[in-house]
């Protein structure tokens, strides 16, 4: 298959002490917003510090657009933007200064898509580099990636410093590059926003991938559970008495069912012969998916 | 899409556009500080210059003092009262026509107002002041032919001055070694391997910092890196800019110090001051790869700091300390010929500016080709090791 844009196999970058990275296993198909995320200190941003090509893995290989990351970084850059999780500009004076130089190393002439997402945005670019707040920065580099409007975009932890205003317009752009085709793999460690643009999450806890899965699967999962309580004991014993579907918790009132997507239509069929007071379907969030996957790699891989 | 942009391989244009707005000022400052000391160095020596002239007045003297004894002889014997001081006011020369007609017939003598004119002004080139040689001959005239109570050896100014300073602990060695100074050289040895080198030893340290080590500490070089640029064009950018920067401030600094020097010389030694500001620049161009290197080597501004920093200053105290080794200082009694094995133990001391500043004169001595050789084997080593490490090295950005 070709559409793999990102592809590392086995990479590993030890730093002793159980810090790094190991056996990162990561494929991104094109058009894809791949979600990464983690704990601080798990190892996100070394794992894309291998993907840019700054740091050479000890196994295990990292391949952008069938280029291996290490030895042709300079070429990968040609379709791919970077936000650094840190963010340190170089000593230039104000913010228009340091976008035009950035568009001089990337070959931008055309300005149109950079001013729309510094409109996007609200930023305001003259300002001085130095006094800029960690918001403002952010702005900054996220601008300085975009304007490039590269196929693949890879962005580490892009929304720290934004206000949930920021945040909101940052994830339309997000869209907007999906909408175009473009990929982008970004690292997170706020669920919300992941939920909110991803296709898919890898999680990673110290330094292994613990869990991968596609949010179309979360968002639309094949079984569904809900509460169902009814307005008499009688009527619930009823229902659970003689039902196909699996009840899960068991109380007065009230209980839990299990059913899959199919049987839907059934389970309502069969509700409306009974009085209910309380419907409701329990969502199971990327947070908990993430805290359920975090708690089985504890046991996995111990503590540390 | 921007697929066309071609990936930079060995040099950024943008990168030392970048490069050069975020140092120029420094860059700038650094080389109004050197011109400025150049040039007030140049002015001092040159004053010097003038007060101590190499003008040889030997002849001048004995004939001024042969002027003197006759118009002495010729005071005692007419008890009248001509001397220079009033031949000097130019009123009387009609009375001093006389006293040398008279002192001719006396003595076969071609004594003249002429020829004791002639005299006044070829002494008057030595830069000391005609008074003193006056006081000088009353001495000697006073003591002439006096002899030692005991021992019964002629006494003579100089000899009593010896005896003066030997009972006053000076050694008379010394003062004649003194006299024998050459004060431009030692100046010239100052300026070359420790005022002149200061300013440029600082700026080279912080450049050759920044412009690797505190943008990969500080992660500003993850926007350079993640454009197609090649780390090596990275490297080989910021290598140009620290070759040429130098360069340009030398280059300026040896032009300005070259046109004072027309000013406040007759005769200019241009081959010799571009040998001299071209040995600086090689010097300054192997500390400065000794910095990159540290700088390409170590991720950590502070290591790289500390590396090319402390080498830096050392080569600079070292050079300081060498300085109080060397002849011209030990002969001033200002130094101790021992301490010159500090100018082995830094890179200076391959800066040979005695010999360098033969250049453009009669006799050259080459001895300053091999050590030059070595400093551009050292810059050339350290650049290329840095260049290649820095396009290896993991980046935390």
């Amino acid at each position: 298959m070709n559409d793999r844009i990102i592809k590392t196999e086995g990479l590993t970058k030890d730093y002793g002490q159980g810090r790094g990275i190991f056996n990162i296993d990561i494929e991104v198909h094109k058009g894809e917003v791949f979600g990464f995320i983690g704990t601080n200190g798990s190892g996100k941003t070394t794992t894309i510090r291998n993907m840019m090509g700054f740091i050479k893995p000890d196994s295990g290989t990292s391949v952008i657009d069938r280029l291996d990351s290490w030895n042709c970084s300079a070429d990968i850059m040609r379709n791919v933007s970077y936000v650094p999780g840190e963010i340190a500009f170089p000593s230039l004076r104000t913010g228009t200064e340091f976008l035009k130089t950035q568009a001089q190393y990337l070959g931008v002439t055309d300005y149109r898509y950079m001013n729309h997402v510094i409109e996007v945005l609200q930023l305001d670019p003259t300002a001085n580099l130095k006094r800029m707040s960690k918001g403002m920065k952010q702005k900054t580099a996220i601008v300085a990636a975009l304007m490039g409007e590269k196929e693949i975009l890879v962005l580490d932890e892009p929304t720290t410093g934004l206000d949930p205003l920021m945040r909101e317009a940052f994830l339309d752009l997000i869209r907007e590059e999906k909408q175009k085709g473009h990929t982008v793999f970004m690292s997170s460690h706020i669920f919300e926003e992941i939920e909110a643009v991803c296709d898919r999450v890898a999680m990673i806890k110290d330094g292994h991938i613990i869990d991968t899965l596609s949010l179309h699967d979360l968002r639309h999962p094949a079984v569904k559970n809900f509460i169902i309580e009814f307005d008499r004991a009688a009527d619930k014993q009823q229902f659970a008495g003689n039902t196909e579907f699996i009840i899960e918790k068991d109380e007065r009132n009230s209980c839990a069912v299990r059913c899959n997507i199919e049987q839907l239509d059934t389970l309502f069929r069969t509700l409306k012969n009974y009085k209910i007071v309380n419907f409701q379907e329990i969502r199971r969030s990327l947070q908990e998916q993430f805290m359920m996957a975090y708690k089985e790699g504890l046991t996995e891989y111990g503590e540390k | 899409m921007e697929k066309n942009k071609k990936t930079a391989r060995f040099f950024s244009k943008p990168l030392m556009r970048q490069t050069i707005k975020s140092n120029w000022i420094l860059c700038v400052a650094i080389m109004m500080i050197m011109v400025l000391l150049a040039n007030v160095m140049n002015y001092a020596m040159s004053m010097m210059a003038t007060e101590r002239s190499d003008v040889d007045v030997t002849e001048y003297q004995e004939s001024f003092y042969t002027y003197l004894g006759s118009l002495a002889t010729y005071d005692t014997m007419t008890k009248q009262e001509l001397s220079y001081q009033d031949f000097a006011t130019g009123k009387n020369d009609a009375a001093y026509e006389t006293a040398f007609a008279m002192m001719n017939a006396k003595t076969n003598m071609k004594l003249s107002v002429k020829g004791f004119q002639d005299s006044i002004d070829g002494l008057s080139q030595s830069g000391i002041r005609i008074d003193k040689y006056v006081k000088q001959f009353e001495y000697a005239y006073a003591l002439k032919e006096s002899e030692g109570v005991f021992d019964k050896k002629a006494l003579t100014p100089s000899g009593m001055l010896t005896i003066t300073l030997d009972m006053m602990g000076v050694s008379s060695e010394m003062v004649e070694k003194m006299s024998e100074m050459d004060p431009a050289s030692m100046m010239n040895q100052m300026y070359y391997t420790a005022m002149g080198l200061l300013p440029i030893f600082i700026l080279i340290v912080i450049l050759a910092n920044s412009l690797i080590a505190d943008q990969v500490d500080r992660g500003s070089m993850a926007y350079v890196l993640s454009t197609p640029t090649k780390r090596s064009a990275v490297a080989i950018t910021q290598l140009v800019f620290i070759i040429v920067v130098p360069f340009l401030i030398l280059s300026v600094v040896c032009a300005t110090r070259i046109g004072t020097s027309f000013l406040f010389y007759d005769k200019v030694n241009v081959a010799g001051m571009l040998a001299l500001f071209g040995g600086m620049y090689i010097l300054v161009e192997a500390v400065c790869g000794l910095c990159y290197m540290g700088s390409c080597l170590f991720s950590q501004s502070k290591k790289s700091m500390a590396f090319g920093g402390g080498l830096t200053v050392w080569f600079f105290l070292a050079s300081m300390i060498g300085l109080f080794g060397s002849e011209n200082m030990v002969n001033t009694g200002m130094g101790v010929s021992e301490l010159s094995i500090f100018n082995k133990l830094t890179l200076v001391g391959l800066y040979d500016v005695n010999s360098l500043s033969t250049i453009g004169t009669g006799s050259i001595d080459f001895t300053f080709a091999w050590k030059l050789l070595i400093l551009v084997g050292i810059a050339a080593a350290c650049y290329t090791v840095g260049v290649i490490k820095f396009s290896k090295k993991d980046l935390p950005l």
